[in-house]
């Protein structure tokens, strides 16, 4: 996996709940580091539900080769934000990935070493719902690659909370976690405005 | 689907055959010692799972491929909707390992399972309302589940053979996001592989909210079912308009910058069965594991969804009640 040596930082986006805005923070993550001058990578692992393609607008691209191995699909013209998704090897966007735990991780470890993500700085890697064999994946994957953290995303109320403590125990090669509250983004403020009642929560709920 | 994967080297004889990994085609095939080590035949899980769900009358599947669009806030209140009736069983099953809401939702968090001579004995919520989720067989609720699909699938096989229902009117059947080993697993116990069949799952529903995001997955949960031969009942929509309790304003949170879930469904061929509005009062529900149905019943919601219920039971009468039993041919009312 020498494509990963070149990486400077690995974040990984988390959440036991579906639904919380994973794919969204991971996209405006990426988008905010751009804005600061850094150059990011994205992997889309949620192989069932892959989001990220959607919301670059990159929908209908291809992924092409180079001698290196897998480029990812560039954003940007200065190729500053590259994306790696099942999403682009789909034939049909409607078409379903009906696999099982094994080929899921054969994927994801084709995607981790064979993705040329040159010098990154940061790689933002956007994850499905739970923790199973693609969270298990990535995190013994990127064992020797001491990724800098994982960040859990949560919505306030106590069933996505729940899912979160979960969460927390899948990450045991990150060195830090990392409790983003919802007001910082957009969407997850309005629900936290909306849910009407004054629950104290700081949005993060994880002590 | 058959038990010959996509990928398969030409000729190949099906990786339940008895010539699985044996057969001059599996020479060279990266599946070849997997199927030749592994026990030929139908799983004999299969049948006897037939066999113990013999007596529940409709099974459904609540799905989406997408996450946090109330699936089991859903299948919770569906489950509720039904019982009602003090002269319908209801079960809920959850087979969402990672995430088993079921219990917080039906107000059943912390209690445990207990295993009978017959069984095990599934969690009562109320008298004709039962449920089973791995969330009552975990130590502590910060548990988290970090298993890979082959051991899920084993538990969800252990759930549809091994708990004691008794009785059924209604089995329903809380998913995970996805279309991965547990909606498999699911489809292929309960039909046993052989899609088509149709006594196994009387149909799914599938919810989603109105924005593209999240129709994308559920065009490929769409497309699971079709590959899987999962009639789909309907579509439902999920937090489409939220009205503001002060000013009586209603605004749409998640845009239907396609159309929604109902332009969808127009464009598939599928039924849409309703729509759902986004109601604080029905999370708060859901968080006190009690039903919205009694807590705010003068939500629009609750009209909402009871509309739905009536449309989604209206199926699985009419598909049951024209069953022809020697032949397990089904006449249906084309509506």
């Amino acid at each position: 996996m020498n494509h990963l040596s070149s990486v400077k930082h690995v974040i990984i986006i988390l959440s036991g709940k579906g639904g919380v805005g994973k794919s969204t923070m991971a996209v405006q993550i990426a988008l905010g580091l751009h804005a600061a001058g850094k150059k990011i990578g994205i992997l889309d692992v949620d192989l069932c539900g892959p989001s990220i393609p959607k919301m670059f607008n990159l929908e209908g691209r291809d992924i092409h080769q180079c001698n290196e191995g897998w480029l990812p699909v560039y954003v940007d013209k200065d190729q500053h934000i590259g994306v790696m998704s099942i999403g682009f090897l789909l034939s049909d966007v409607d078409e379903a990935v009906v696999w099982r735990g094994p080929k899921k991780n054969a994927m994801i470890k084709q995607f981790l070493s064979d993705v040329y993500w040159q010098d990154v700085d940061y790689l933002v890697i956007d994850t499905p719902p739970g923790t199973s064999d693609e969270h298990i994946t990535v995190m013994e994957s990127l064992k020797g690659y001491n990724p800098d953290g994982a960040i859990l995303i949560t919505t306030p109320q106590a069933s996505a909370i729940h899912g979160e403590k979960g969460e927390g125990r899948t990450t045991p090669g990150a060195s830090r976690v990392h409790h983003l509250p919802p007001p910082a983004v957009g969407g997850t403020s309005e629900n936290r405005h909306r849910n009407g009642d004054n629950r104290s929560t700081t949005g993060t709920g994880h002590g | 689907m058959s038990a010959v994967p996509e990928n398969a080297p030409e000729h190949c004889p099906g990786t339940n055959s008895e010539a699985a990994g044996k057969a001059e085609a599996c020479a060279g095939c990266p599946n070849q010692s997997i199927c030749s080590a592994l026990p030929k035949g139908p799983d004999p899980a299969v049948e006897e799972i037939r066999q113990k769900l013999s007596n529940v009358k409709h099974k459904i599947l609540v799905l989406s491929g997408k996450g946090g669009v109330g699936k089991s806030t859903f299948t919770s209140h569906l489950a509720h909707a039904i019982a009602e009736d003090p002269q319908k069983q209801v079960g809920v099953l959850d087979v969402d390992i990672c995430g088993p809401s079921m219990p917080r939702m039906l107000g059943t968090e912390g209690e445990t399972v207990h295993q009978s001579g017959s069984g095990w004995s599934p969690v009562y919520v109320r008298d004709n309302l039962a449920m089973m989720s791995v969330g009552f067989l975990l130590g502590s609720l910060s548990d988290a589940v970090i298993w890979r699909g082959a051991k899920k699938s084993g538990l969800i096989k252990q759930f549809l053979r091994d708990v004691d229902w008794d009785d059924l009117d209604y089995l329903i059947v809380d998913t995970p996001p996805g279309t991965s080993d547990e909606h498999l697993s699911l489809v292929q116990m309960l039909t046993g592989g052989n899609y088509g069949n149709g006594s196994g799952i009387d149909g799914a529903v599938i919810v989603t909210t109105p924005q593209q995001v999240a129709l994308i997955d559920v065009r490929k949960e769409i497309n699971f079912c079709r590959k899987t031969d999962v009639k789909i009942i309907g579509v439902a929509e999920n937090m489409g308009e939220f009205v503001c309790p002060a000013c009586q304003k209603p605004s749409t949170i998640f845009p239907r910058t396609t159309g929604g879930a109902e332009k969808m469904c127009e464009e598939l061929g599928e039924t849409f069965i309703g729509g759902l509005p986004l109601d604080p009062r029905i999370a708060r529900s859901c968080d006190e594991g009690k039903s919205f149905l009694e807590e705010v019943p003068d939500s629009p919601a609750v009209k909402a969804f009871r509309a739905i219920v009536e449309k989604v039971i209206g199926f699985c009468e009419k598909k049951g009640g024209a069953k022809d039993n020697d032949t397990g041919e089904v006449m249906m009312d084309t509506a």
